[in-house]
């Protein structure tokens, strides 16, 4: 899997893609980076449309993100198309309804009107 | 209480002006007189607090003559405060509201003490002290730390609890000296200790290494002994073995966590130097004696506590590395011929597979002298076929046993892999032309598919084989039949037939010694074996043969030798073996899900399954194993039947690992993961025992309730 | 290995009374309970006992990855309750000693008649919609104040307090240990309790709880008691009118009516 922001929109959307599988072998190294992959973002997007798996492991991720966030003050949502594995993961442990968007353009939608 | 005025445990505090044994004022009834404090403070019955519900009658306030002692009460350069003994403040001197930045409105009557420290005193207070000073009635200079305007202020408290007046109340005297010297001296020991502690974990880390590669073998076996050793107890969160390629060129072999990528510019310097540190990975080269093997790429945790990577050890770590690479390449130039040696040597055995069980029985005859002709025998003709034979020699003695062997030969060498039982049966009767005494042998002859329990069988003048289903009656299976070898009448051409198991349902294979009986009748002899047969079916496959050959030759009629075979279907299986190291949950996802999609899953289910499965896995792999690489974790799925008219299919995925259970539902991720697998399968059980723990998933093929 | 020793296990009380089982929480011993289980005792077995690590436990027993979490201290608890065999026991558990309490009843429900959490808090720090009371740097900053008391607390293990003018009530010889715990298990201890989260453990209990919140508490504030309330079904709540994270201490009468009337109903 990979994970990397893209370079920062004008207004401070930052955008993290995140690809492949992120389960509990390769989401422990990447925890301790969610604080600098978000820090001095002023709105974050973690668009997991290209992520084939998302395991309790990748929730961590998910949430460990979501929480740096909210330390800087940085709205924060995942973009994960319904009817995609990594949806039905945050649908079952119930951080859907509060992140979950169904494409970039929402994700920049609900950012704008959150920041 | 008893005065201190010397202070004698405290001697490196003789400047103590309020050491909280001396909260006491002359007319204190314990403490009738002090003459050797004059100045000492009114405390508590200062003017502010008339009120003051422990101190019901002090008729001379705010006259007290010694008004000066509150004073240096006040001035005092130690904090000094006293409270309820439930922590509430009761007063505070200035030197503590200056230090907290607090007016003593702020404090008095609403704060606790604990309010006033930093949270690792609070909870230190809260969890130790304030039950200590309750139990013990005093505490002696424990460090702590207060908040102030300008950050913790390191402090020693001192404290003790006490009868206030003559009434029943109680009060606590506290006493807050700092303690910056004191406070830097603890931790530089505790630094110190630190230091010796971690050179002994390093040097034990760099033993484990040792010891580890010393061990392994392969060059893969090589990257597993580092990735387990030099990863994470060196300090490291991911870490990734790059060998050197015949081109010459580096690329990832085994990793633990996610990959470690070689970020330019590593090589020339990483070839020729030491271990070197690229942003926040240490690339560490694996040097032989004439090449470099690899380089290890590690991720260093740099967490809260993390340690700092340590060259020298690391240095080692690569030295000894290149070394075991240096022997792994020589060893793995002999291996290929080792491993056809020894397929060789174990071609006689009998093969081993969790799709399938067997149970044999074989019985002399009377004479024992006299060697008969029965044989058993089970073999693979490819991956996914088990083939099995009970057959039977005419005649006895040593010409009869050598011929059975030859003809056992002869049945394997002829039943390769594609070739049905009649085909087989054909070849046979060509080498029964050629072997004499093998001729007008009987035998059955039975070919399972694994894959799904389909069976081929044919019958060369032998009994009908017996079916035993999991669920429903006996039957004998009369489809196949033909004449015993070698005796052909018309046409060379053999019949086969087929028969469907489900999972669990067996087959019996036996000759003719089970049911033949001087008084009795084939026919009669056939239908006792299908009703002894019958209540067996709930027992274990070595039982069945056991009870069978025990209920019909015990009763000293049986004088020809006896040969039985049960053969059982577990149904189709999935099983590994995965080491525990997560990095091999991705392509276990992959194969289960490949495995429940031939088993015609929906794709939604499938995908549910493995993501519960893969949880499974990754909560045995962190939690069962102990984090002990060298333990193993198994995987098993099958497909059984649920119970009812409908029967529908039902999947079991068991995951077992040899740790215990109850050592993990803390933290929160495992208790997601295990949320997961509840939310997506119909049932999660757990099977705790003494070996391990078995983790049991079962959930429906199709429709399934998630 | 005698599990009676391992645990320090006093027994006292009415021999054949219904069980009463008090377990300490983090930091002290079963002299927490001095004031409140005498009281038990006439109607009562009285069953007190010390955590692996803790008051005279056998420090020997303590394994680090067993009581790397709360569920080897709860497989304690009930290798505990097997060995004195005992009839469904009322288990009154004292801060991280409550949800202790909540994963061996979860575990093994027929040993337990009633649980009584004082103080309990199935997560100290605070995680997206939930208020534990504590961030992680703050659990951090714990554990470092421990690292730093680390002579400090070697000191009270050694004999220092030998002048110690008066002991109401108690010989010197019973308070020897009291909070004063292994450093090192301490410091262990602490980590293990800290940073626990047990909310996921709450619904699987059926025992019938009583939660016993103190009116102010900076360890386990007053909605985190209700949180558990909340998650336990069938559960009480009774707030104490005391402040601090030991009622059973400062409030011990309150403590004592509560737990009696509780049992009475």
């Amino acid at each position: 899997m990979t994970l990397r922001a893209l370079p920062d929109e004008a207004d401070g959307l930052r955008v993290l893609v995140a690809t492949g599988e992120l389960d509990a072998a390769v989401v422990p190294a990447l925890l301790p980076r969610a604080a600098s992959l978000v820090a001095g973002a002023r709105a974050v997007a973690l668009d997991l449309s290209g992520a084939t798996f998302l395991d309790s492991g990748g929730v961590r991720l998910v949430d460990q993100l979501a929480r740096a966030c909210a330390d800087g003050g940085a709205p924060f949502r995942v973009v994960a198309p319904r009817g995609t594995r990594p949806r039905r993961v945050l649908e079952l442990v119930g951080m859907a309804d509060a992140l979950a968007v169904d494409d970039l353009g929402a994700a920049v939608t609900a950012l704008r009107a959150a920041g | 209480m008893t005065g201190h005025p010397e202070h004698p445990e405290h001697p490196e505090h003789p400047e103590h002006p309020e050491h909280p044994e001396h909260p006491e004022h002359p007319e204190h009834p314990e403490h009738p007189e002090h003459p050797e404090h004059p100045e000492h403070p009114e405390h508590p019955e200062h003017p502010e607090h008339p009120e003051h519900p422990e101190h019901p009658e002090h008729p001379e306030h705010p006259e007290h003559p010694e008004r000066s002692a509150r004073e240096a009460w006040e001035r005092s350069p130690s904090a000094l405060l006293t409270l309820r003994p439930d922590g509430t403040v009761l007063d505070a001197n200035r030197t503590l509201l200056d230090w907290a930045g607090l007016e003593r409105e702020d404090v008095v009557g609403s704060r606790t003490l604990s309010g006033l420290l930093t949270v690792g005193g609070r909870i230190f207070w809260e969890t130790h002290l304030a039950p200590l000073l309750l139990v013990e009635r005093r505490l002696d200079e424990v460090a702590v730390e207060v908040r102030t305007p300008r950050g913790r202020l390191p402090v020693l408290m001192s404290a003790v609890l006490t009868t206030a007046g003559d009434g029943p109340a109680e009060v606590v005297h506290v006493a807050l000296s700092s303690a910056g010297d004191r406070s830097r001296y603890e931790r530089e020991l505790v630094a110190a200790r630190r230091e010796a502690e971690r050179s002994e974990t390093r040097l034990r880390a760099l033993q484990a290494v040792t010891a580890a590669l010393s061990r392994a073998v392969g060059v893969d076996g090589v990257a597993d002994a580092l990735l387990r050793t030099a990863v994470a107890p060196l300090g490291a969160s991911a870490g990734t073995v790059w060998l050197t390629g015949e081109d010459g060129g580096l690329s990832p072999r085994r990793s633990t966590g996610a990959v470690v990528e070689l970020r330019p510019p590593p090589f020339g310097e990483v070839v020729h130097g030491e271990p070197v540190l690229v942003g926040e990975d240490l690339l560490v080269p694996l040097r032989g004696q004439t090449a470099l093997h690899g380089v290890l790429a590690l991720t260093l945790d740099r967490g809260a506590g993390a340690e700092p990577p340590s060259v020298d050890v690391h240095t080692a770590v690569g030295q000894q590395a290149g070394l075991a690479l240096d022997r792994a390449h020589r060893y793995e130039e002999r291996a290929g011929i080792a491993e056809q040696l020894q397929r060789s040597l174990l071609a006689g055995e009998h093969p081993h597979d969790e799709r399938f069980t067997f149970a044999t029985v074989y019985r002399p005859g009377v004479e024992a002298l006299e060697v008969g002709g029965d044989w058993f025998d089970v073999f693979t003709a490819g991956e996914d076929v088990v083939s099995v034979v009970v057959g039977d020699v005419v005649g006895r003695g040593l010409g009869a046993a050598v011929a059975m062997g030859q003809l056992r030969s002869a049945v394997r060498a002829v039943a390769d892999p594609g070739t049905g039982p009649a085909q087989v049966l054909s070849r046979l009767d060509r080498f029964v032309d050629q072997v004499e005494a093998a001729r007008t042998a009987t035998l059955v002859h039975a070919q399972l598919d694994l894959g799904d329990g389909c069976v081929r069988y044919a019958c060369a003048g032998h009994l009908p084989p017996l079916l035993l289903p999991a669920q429903g009656a006996p039957r004998y299976l009369w489809g196949g039949r033909s004449t015993p070898l070698g005796v052909v009448l018309g046409t060379r051409d053999r019949g086969e037939d087929t028969v469907q198991l489900g999972p669990g349902d067996r087959l019996l294979l036996y000759t003719d010694g089970l049911v033949e009986r001087r008084e009795q009748g084939l026919d009669e002899g056939l239908d006792v074996l299908l009703s002894t047969a019958a209540p067996l079916h709930g027992l274990g496959a070595q039982e069945v043969v056991e009870s069978l050959t025990g209920a019909l030759l015990d009763d000293g009629n049986a004088r020809d030798d006896v040969c039985v075979l049960l053969l059982s279907w577990s149904g189709p299986v999935l099983e590994r073996r995965v080491a525990a190291d997560l990095t091999g949950l991705s392509p276990l996802r992959r194969e289960l899900g490949a495995w429940l999609a031939e088993r015609g899953a929906e794709e939604e289910t499938a995908e549910d399954l493995v993501l519960a499965a893969s949880e499974a896995v990754a909560n045995a792999v962190e939690h069962g194993c102990g984090g002990r690489p060298e333990q193993h974790v198994t995987v098993r799925a099958e497909l059984t039947r649920a119970a009812g008219p409908a029967r529908d299919p039902v999947v079991l995925i068991t995951v077992a690992d040899p740790g215990r259970w109850r050592a993990r539902t803390a933290s929160d991720e495992r208790g997601r993961g295990l949320g997961i697998m509840r939310a997506v399968v119909d049932e999660v059980r757990v099977e705790p025992s003494d070996t391990g723990t078995r983790l049991v998933l079962r959930h429906a093929l199709r429709g399934g309730a998630a | 290995m005698d599990v009676l020793r391992r645990n320090n296990v006093t027994v006292t009380g009415r021999p054949g009374g219904p069980p009463v089982v008090f377990a300490h929480g983090f930091g002290c011993d079963q002299l927490m309970w001095r004031h409140v289980a005498p009281a038990f005792e006439a109607d009562h077995r009285v069953v007190l006992f010390d955590h692996v690590g803790a008051g005279g436990s056998d420090l020997a027993a303590y394994d680090p990855v067993r009581h790397s979490s709360l569920d080897g201290y709860a497989a304690d608890v009930l290798e505990v309750l097997e060995a004195l065999d005992l009839p469904p026991a009322v288990f009154v558990g004292h801060s991280v000693s409550a949800m202790i309490g909540v994963l061996a009843a979860a575990e093994r429900p027929e040993r337990f008649a009633h649980l009584v959490l004082v103080g309990p808090s199935p997560r100290y720090v605070d995680d997206t919609g939930y208020r534990g009371g504590f961030s992680r740097e703050e659990i951090d900053e714990l554990l470092a104040t421990m690292d730093d008391n680390y002579l400090g607390w070697s000191a009270h293990v050694a004999p220092m307090i030998m002048g110690v003018p008066e002991r109401p009530e108690l010989g010197r010889e019973l308070t020897d240990s009291f909070c004063r715990t292994d450093p090192a298990i301490a410091r262990r201890f602490a980590r293990t309790t800290f940073l626990s989260d047990n909310r996921a453990d709450l619904p699987r209990v059926r025992t019938p709880a009583l939660v016993l919140q103190s009116r102010e508490d900076v360890i386990a504030p007053p909605e985190v008691g209700r949180y558990v309330h909340e998650h336990l079904a069938g559960s009480e709540m009774v707030v104490l009118d005391t402040t601090g994270h030991c009622p059973n201490l400062s409030a011990p009468e309150q403590v004592v009516a509560a737990v009696a009337d509780y049992l009475a109903a």
